[in-house]
């Protein structure tokens, strides 16, 4: 019985070796030119440094994380560039704004909390009908755990779609739960399902504005009745858009006429930063207006608890 | 390893630990991060390296790397890597396959079948028992040597082995369970041309 248990555990084993995902033969020389070159980065990286005190500086980094000291230097940084920033944009005029792009990145950098809520308002042109549908997907964020749920704001009937909605997810420690018009619940989804839908969660989608560059300052404006700066750039549609369009392609088996997102030339991103330096809008819209998403944030005091459905 | 532990440390013994240890640590990296994030980590690593050259372990230099970017690892923030992954993940995501299930090579889905039963059945895993069997079958390290990364006992860490096995053959057999019938439903649905997934979703 014992030698059986051994056997068995050893091919266990043996399968997941086989299940390797990075062969070390398959990867970069470090003679290639970018390892190469990261490595006289780093060698000369001394001489340029001549006060660091090696363990000193060894121990905070083992103990704390370089990331993380970067992340406070960066925090620290944009803290001091936002409020620079902040008082000349707020005190002279919108159009001068020094870096709009810089302080788009440091609003999205200090709006993740570790609980939020957002609501994604969609407008979408279909091959169904000359009406735009439109829906909303609302969700809570804490504690690393997410609910979303996705509701149809037109008349799905009249577009000839199934009664979907409410259509809830349910994301907690990484393994993702779904409920199809109020039914029952189905779960744990694929890796692969959860990983995408993740990428609509606030923090994926306030994340995603790290990645883009090249924003103006359009003016300020009221929202929610709080005053904020409205920035603006153009945008391919991102990670988040992706999902959001095909998950309505999948839950509502939606054809679009505008063709795979992916496809679509060019799109503009909008910004609407407060006065404490949160992000409180993102709006996106193609450039023939067939889609438009808008979300609002809103960073909750206290955790969330979000719990695994129960079957 | 190749480093001739009795010489100085200098750049010399820098760049021959850097040669001999590239790969296997970004292999490491590699295995727990996106691509992007993995070659950030292995940067951070040897600056670190670099910096502390002495008080790197003698005969132990590729140990200590790998405890240094485990700690880096786990100080990226929990946001970023999923963020990271997402994006890679879509990135790599036909079109056609995520909108169209049946799209998918059949051939090479067979030749994956259990190696995607083993990884999915790893990501259900807590994390340290997912990183102690990921140190066994793909760092192919000794108790002992996984003990030194981890601060453990080779006993301790035989021990933890044994039960993480236990709950990683537990979500393999669950696994494997779960995919029969699917892959069943998807010869089926191959046949009729539907797609399964969402005949099951639609009300």
């Amino acid at each position: 019985m014992t030698k059986r248990a051994t056997r068995l555990s050893d091919t266990l084993l043996d399968d997941l070796r086989q299940a390797n995902p990075v062969r070390v033969d398959a990867l970069p020389s470090p003679q290639d030119r970018q390892p190469a070159r990261s490595l006289e980065e780093i060698v000369m990286s001394t001489a340029s440094t001549p006060a660091l005190n090696p363990t000193h500086e060894g121990v905070f980094y083992i103990e704390s994380g370089l990331r993380r000291r970067r992340g406070i230097l960066s925090l620290a940084a944009a803290v001091i560039v936002v409020a620079a920033v902040s008082i000349a944009v707020f005190a002279i005029d919108f159009g001068t704004a020094p870096n709009a792009t810089a302080a788009v990145h440091s609003a999205a950098a200090t709006s993740v909390e570790d609980s939020m809520r957002w609501e994604t308002r969609i407008t979408l042109g279909t091959a169904l009908s000359d009406e735009q549908l439109e829906y909303s997907i609302a969700g809570i964020v804490s504690g690393g755990n997410a609910q979303i749920i996705w509701r149809s704001l037109s008349n799905l009937a009249a577009f000839g779609l199934p009664e979907v909605d409410p259509l809830t997810v349910i994301m907690v420690d990484d393994e993702s739960y779904i409920s199809f018009a109020g039914g029952v619940w189905e779960g744990p989804l694929p890796a692969s399902q959860s990983q995408f839908l993740s990428a609509i969660t606030a923090d994926a989608m306030i994340g995603d504005l790290e990645q883009v560059t090249g924003f103006t300052m359009v003016g300020s404006e009221e929202i929610d009745g709080e005053q904020c700066h409205h920035y603006q750039a153009g945008a391919a549609p991102n990670d988040a858009i992706r999902s959001i369009l095909l998950l309505t392609m999948g839950v509502a088996e939606v054809p679009l006429d505008t063709g795979p997102p992916g496809a679509a030339a060019s799109a503009l991103l909008n910004v609407w930063i407060n006065s404490d330096n949160l992000i409180r809008r993102v709006g996106f819209g193609d450039d023939t207006n067939s889609f438009t998403a808008v979300t609002t944030f809103h960073q909750l005091d206290e955790p969330v608890e979000i719990a695994r459905p129960i079957a | 390893m190749r480093v001739d532990l009795s010489r100085t440390r200098d750049d010399k013994w820098f760049r021959a630990l850097y040669h001999d240890n590239y790969r296997p640590l970004l292999a490491y990296a590699r295995r727990r991060v996106d691509q992007a994030t993995a070659d950030e980590v292995i940067a951070d690593t040897f600056l670190i390296a670099w910096r502390r050259r002495d008080d790197i372990p003698d005969e132990h230099e590729r140990l200590w790397l790998f405890g240094v970017a485990r700690n880096i690892i786990r100080n990226t923030s929990r946001a970023t890597r999923r963020q990271r992954a997402v994006h890679e993940k879509l990135r790599r995501l036909p079109w056609s396959a995520a909108t169209d299930p049946s799209a998918a090579d059949p051939a090479s889905e067979a030749d994956d079948e259990r190696a995607v039963v083993m990884r999915s059945a790893l990501g259900r895993l807590a994390e340290a028992d997912r990183e102690l069997l990921m140190l066994v079958a793909w760092e192919e390290l000794s108790y002992a040597e996984i003990g030194q990364i981890l601060d453990l006992t080779p006993n301790a860490v035989a021990i933890r082995v044994h039960r993480a096995r236990k709950r990683f053959a537990k979500h393999v057999d669950r696994l494997t369970a779960d995919h029969e019938p699917a892959k069943e439903g998807r010869r089926s649905g191959h046949k009729q041309g539907t797609d399964p997934g969402r005949e099951r979703r639609a009300p």
